[in-house]
């Protein structure tokens, strides 16, 4: 196999860095929130943050002083990576809702809207 | 069994009331802002919001030239509480399910939504389970053909 399946089988192979991918299928995260669950301190939760996003399982993105976390969306092979489009598909689509039903509420919540 | 059954499964609370919430999903034109991945375009075709009636649009990708029409048939209908319609990809042979539920959690909405029935067309041997599952099997599958 090569060294990129291997990467992913490494960092696959830990319970810790599995549940991080699950929460990240729900959706975006931060760093923190991601930890919080974990039980552990921050600095080991970044050591397996940084594990999945060298095999190219998790892609961070800086916002002010917040690191988000997400799957990568080609980070699987086949049947998973397959699965992480449809839950980036609805994670995305239930974000958008979010908003959309944000805006309804605060027009409903003013008369002259 | 023949072919994978899969399913993904999302959890949300919302910022508004079921009432609203529910307007968000049976509303055609409010339905098109939100439905599909971050930088879609999605245009409904028709939303004839009845037992059996159809669901039809385009979700359209311009950053990656793809457009793909996907339809189905509500199956259940409860107001402001439940949402059941069948999703049938354009080319694709296989039908799957989507369940919505809304369930009023303070000031706001948790909103479920699940996709199951899902059929990987790269992978014909798996049993069915959720995203757990996946991981745990990629491993296996990784293990083997390593």
């Amino acid at each position: 196999m090569n060294r990129e399946v291997d990467a992913v089988f490494a960092a696959l192979a830990d319970p810790s860095r599995r549940a991080i991918l699950e929460r990240l299928a729900a959706g975006e995260a931060t760093v923190g929130a991601v930890a919080a669950p974990l039980d552990m301190a921050l600095p080991s939760v970044s050591k397996h943050v940084k594990v999945l996003e060298r095999a190219g399982l998790v892609v961070r993105r800086v916002r002010g002083r917040e690191h988000w976390l997400r799957l990568a969306p080609h980070g699987f092979a086949s049947a998973a990576d397959w699965m992480t489009h449809y839950a980036q598909f609805w994670s995305d689509s239930a974000d958008r809702l979010a908003e959309v039903v944000a805006d309804l509420s605060s027009n409903e919540g003013d008369p002259h809207e | 069994m023949s072919e994978a059954r899969l399913m993904v499964e999302i959890d949300r609370v919302l910022p508004a009331p079921p009432a609203t919430v529910y307007r968000a999903l049976t509303d055609p034109e409010l339905y098109q802002r939100w439905m599909g991945p971050d930088g879609s375009v999605t245009t409904i075709e028709e939303m004839d919001l009845r037992i059996g009636g159809r669901l039809a649009f385009r979700v359209r990708l311009p950053e990656h030239d793809m457009e793909f029409g996907i339809h189905g048939f509500y199956e259940e209908i409860e107001p402001e509480r439940r949402l059941v319609h069948s999703w049938l990809v354009e080319g694709d042979d296989d039908v799957s399910t989507v369940v919505m539920t809304l369930e009023s959690v303070g000031d706001g909405t948790r909103l479920s939504i699940t996709h199951h029935g899902l059929t990987s067309p790269e992978d014909v041997s798996q049993n069915q389970g959720g995203w757990t599952h996946q991981l745990d099997r990629l491993e296996t599958v990784l293990a083997t053909a390593g």
